[in-house]
């Protein structure tokens, strides 16, 4: 036997990186687009250090600013959340803004018009804001089955309806008549206590964690999540199984909008004192960012989500000390998203590396066979 | 509502529609070709941007709007690029050239001028007037349809002009054959990819134009986010338009009469803003559904009658 030959029986190791390459490519991504906000700053910045040190250490100067990231990421892990149910059904229904507005709408109704009982308020709250947002995010797929318009201009279309018919209701029901636009200020029973002191973070941190593991749970383990990921993967053979793909569409966009309409409702109750947004919510495309970032898995989109809250903070934070605009965050989503979502971004790596593992798969198969 | 009959509530009405009207020709061109841009707002808003910056640097209307229509033609390349070369869904790319281009243009504004909100203390240049000799000495319609910007009419010719290309022309078959079936059109030897980045280079210069109407025609400057949906809008009246310039532009003059009614009705009336904001939207989706319902039972009935004859 000569030495070529022995090689041929080796198989090839295989490598940690090439197995999780789909997460190793979003972290790639995310390396080039930070690097990117880094040049950026270090040529515009009148103080780079100073700049870039605020922003990656900024949100960790105190607990006050340290909570305010996971604050922030709260609504960003909501959308995403619902995003996520939304886009692995296989329908691209951005109408989660609408569903998002309309929740906090309807849960400020709700604390200022109902009567006020502990506990009991914040439920009705945030079970009307649940389904009205699954209802609304419902619309643009009835829409479609029934007209066949494209579901994200009528989803574009619904979204600034409901802003204006929230703002509609909130100026003409709640309407305090003083200063700024705004809503008369919820009674402190009505609102969503503070969980830990000292901070804004309120118990719809505690909702918003059963959430996250209640969307886990459908998704991954039960016969739902799957019916809702083969109609999004594959709606012919979905359909050829056997499975009402209409009707789990149709569940999945409830489910996503109910998240959606919750996550208003809980913003609004948790951090506010009165009804303030005077222009419509803008979430949505977070959520889809957030959603990417995870590679798709509701699992890791909180980790994804605090990370974006991060960021934003943390330009905040940099904004103050520096001359460079928080704005700068947005060189990185642009880049990031558009190369997480370029499938053939680092492909090349993965496809040399996935041909050597098949050869050698073969040629160790037909060794066998000869052998 | 006697101002329905003024000359100057239809002069608005056209005023209006130019910016929707050139983003919904580029919503067409690149539907036709296939493809689904979800990025024109953001492309429209660097547009709008960069011009203003351009112009009001080098004090050359020309320079402006190379800039203008060069910042267009490179957001809707990179659309290109990345959804037919490096495989990216088209929606993903689209929602990211809105982020980037909504963040970085105040990110811009905010370190050349100082301000977040508007670039109104740089001195930019605009897009000049014109007075149609002849039309403007007609008693009504002189005052509606002369005195308009000069994009204004750029508009109107492109809209012509497209559906020439679209329906007269090789090029024009080309786009509608690959947006049919890309891969039939590719056997019988049209360079697909080629063809689109076409259809491409024109969906960026009528963003171009369209962003620069708002900062440089219909506004003296630049103000953040100035597009305000208008580029999502015109996907809604590429849809109903089924991508064909000249109903595009007859949907666009739709948003542009709701639009315009909504402001004067703001002016005269004493119901609820909000509520007469959300009219164009509502008036809009009416429409596409009636639309699409109609369609879809013309389809329904060809098909009947194909049946009988047989």
């Amino acid at each position: 036997m000569n030495k070529k030959e022995m090689s041929v029986n080796i198989p090839p190791r295989r490598s940690i990186i090439m197995e999780n390459f789909s997460i190793v490519r979003i972290a790639i991504a995310l390396a080039l687009a930070l690097s990117i906000v880094f040049i950026i700053i270090y040529f515009v910045a009148d103080d780079p250090w100073l700049a870039i040190n605020r922003l990656v250490a900024g949100p960790f100067q105190s607990w006050r600013s340290f909570f305010s990231v996971i604050e922030r990421a709260m609504p960003i892990i909501f959308t995403g959340l619902a995003m996520n149910i939304v886009l692995q059904s296989g329908v691209f229904n951005i109408g989660q803004d609408g569903a998002f507005y309309m929740g906090a709408v309807l849960a400020s109704v709700v604390a200022l018009k109902l009567p006020t009982i502990v506990g009991v308020t914040q439920f009705v709250a945030i079970f009307v804001s649940a389904m009205a947002g699954g209802i609304i995010s419902m619309l643009p797929v009835l829409l479609y089955r029934y007209t066949k318009v494209n579901p994200i201009v009528s989803a574009i279309m619904f979204n600034s309806i409901f802003y204006y018919g929230g703002a509609y209701i909130v100026s003409t029901f709640l309407l305090e008549r003083s200063g700024t636009w705004g809503s008369h200020a919820f009674p402190k029973e009505a609102k969503l206590g503070l969980m830990i002191p000292k901070s804004k973070m309120h118990w719809g941190a505690l909702i918003l964690l059963i959430v996250y593991l209640g969307v886990v749970y459908l998704m991954r383990k039960t016969a739902l999540g799957m019916k809702i990921r083969t109609v999004g993967l594959n709606p012919t053979f979905a359909t050829n199984v056997g499975l009402n793909s209409g009707l789990i569409i149709l569940g999945a966009q409830f489910l996503g909008g109910s998240i959606a309409g919750m996550g208003g409702a809980i913003e609004m109750l948790g951090m506010y004192q009165r009804f303030l947004w005077q222009g419509p919510v803008n979430y949505v495309w977070d959520g889809l960012m957030v959603h990417m970032l995870a590679n798709g898995n509701p699992a890791f989109i909180p980790v994804t989500a605090i990370f974006i809250a991060f960021l934003r903070i943390g330009s905040e934070i940099m904004s103050r000390s520096t001359n460079i605009p928080p704005e700068v965050v947005a060189f990185l989503q642009g880049i990031v998203i558009v190369l997480v979502a370029s499938s053939k971004f680092l492909y090349g790596f993965k496809a040399k590396y996935d041909r050597k593992i098949s050869l050698a798969q073969v040629r160790s198969d037909s060794e066998g066979e000869f052998a | 509502m006697n101002f329905i009959l003024s000359a100057d509530f239809w002069f608005s009405v056209l005023a209006g529609t130019t910016p929707v009207m050139l983003a919904t020709l580029a919503a067409n061109i690149v539907s036709q070709s296939g493809m689904f841009n979800l990025g024109i707002e953001g492309t429209m808003l660097m547009s709008a941007l960069m011009g203003v910056l351009v112009s009001a640097f080098t004090q050359s209307l020309f320079l402006g709007m190379l800039a203008g229509l060069l910042s267009g033609i490179i957001l809707s390349f990179a659309l290109g690029y990345f959804t037919l070369y490096l495989e990216a869904p088209m929606n993903s790319v689209g929602v990211a050239i809105n982020l980037f281009s909504a963040g970085v243009t105040v990110f811009v504004l905010t370190l050349i001028t100082g301000s977040k909100v508007t670039s109104s203390s740089l001195t930019s240049l605009t897009f000049p007037a014109v007075h149609i000799p002849l039309i403007r000495d007609i008693p009504f319609l002189g005052r509606v349809l002369s005195g308009h910007n000069l994009i204004t009419y750029l508009g109107w010719i492109f809209a012509v002009g497209l559906s020439f290309l679209l329906y007269r022309t090789r090029l024009g078959l080309d786009i509608r054959a690959t947006g049919r079936n890309a891969e039939a059109a590719a056997s019988v030897g049209i360079q697909t990819n080629r063809v689109r980045f076409k259809a491409l280079l024109l969906c960026g210069i009528f963003c171009g134009f369209g962003g620069m109407y708002l900062s440089m025609g219909a506004l003296k400057s630049f103000t953040a986010n100035m597009v305000a949906g208008r580029g999502f809008l015109s996907l809604a009246m590429d849809t109903l338009s089924s991508s064909h310039p000249l109903l595009g532009w007859g949907g666009s003059l739709l948003y542009g009469f709701s639009e315009t009614i909504t402001i004067y009705l703001q002016l005269y009336s004493d119901a609820d803003l909000k509520v007469i904001s959300a009219f164009p939207y509502i008036f809009i989706i009416l429409v596409l559904v009636i639309a699409q319902l109609a369609r879809n039972l013309l389809v329904r009935r060809k098909k009947n009658i194909q049946l009988k004859g047989r």
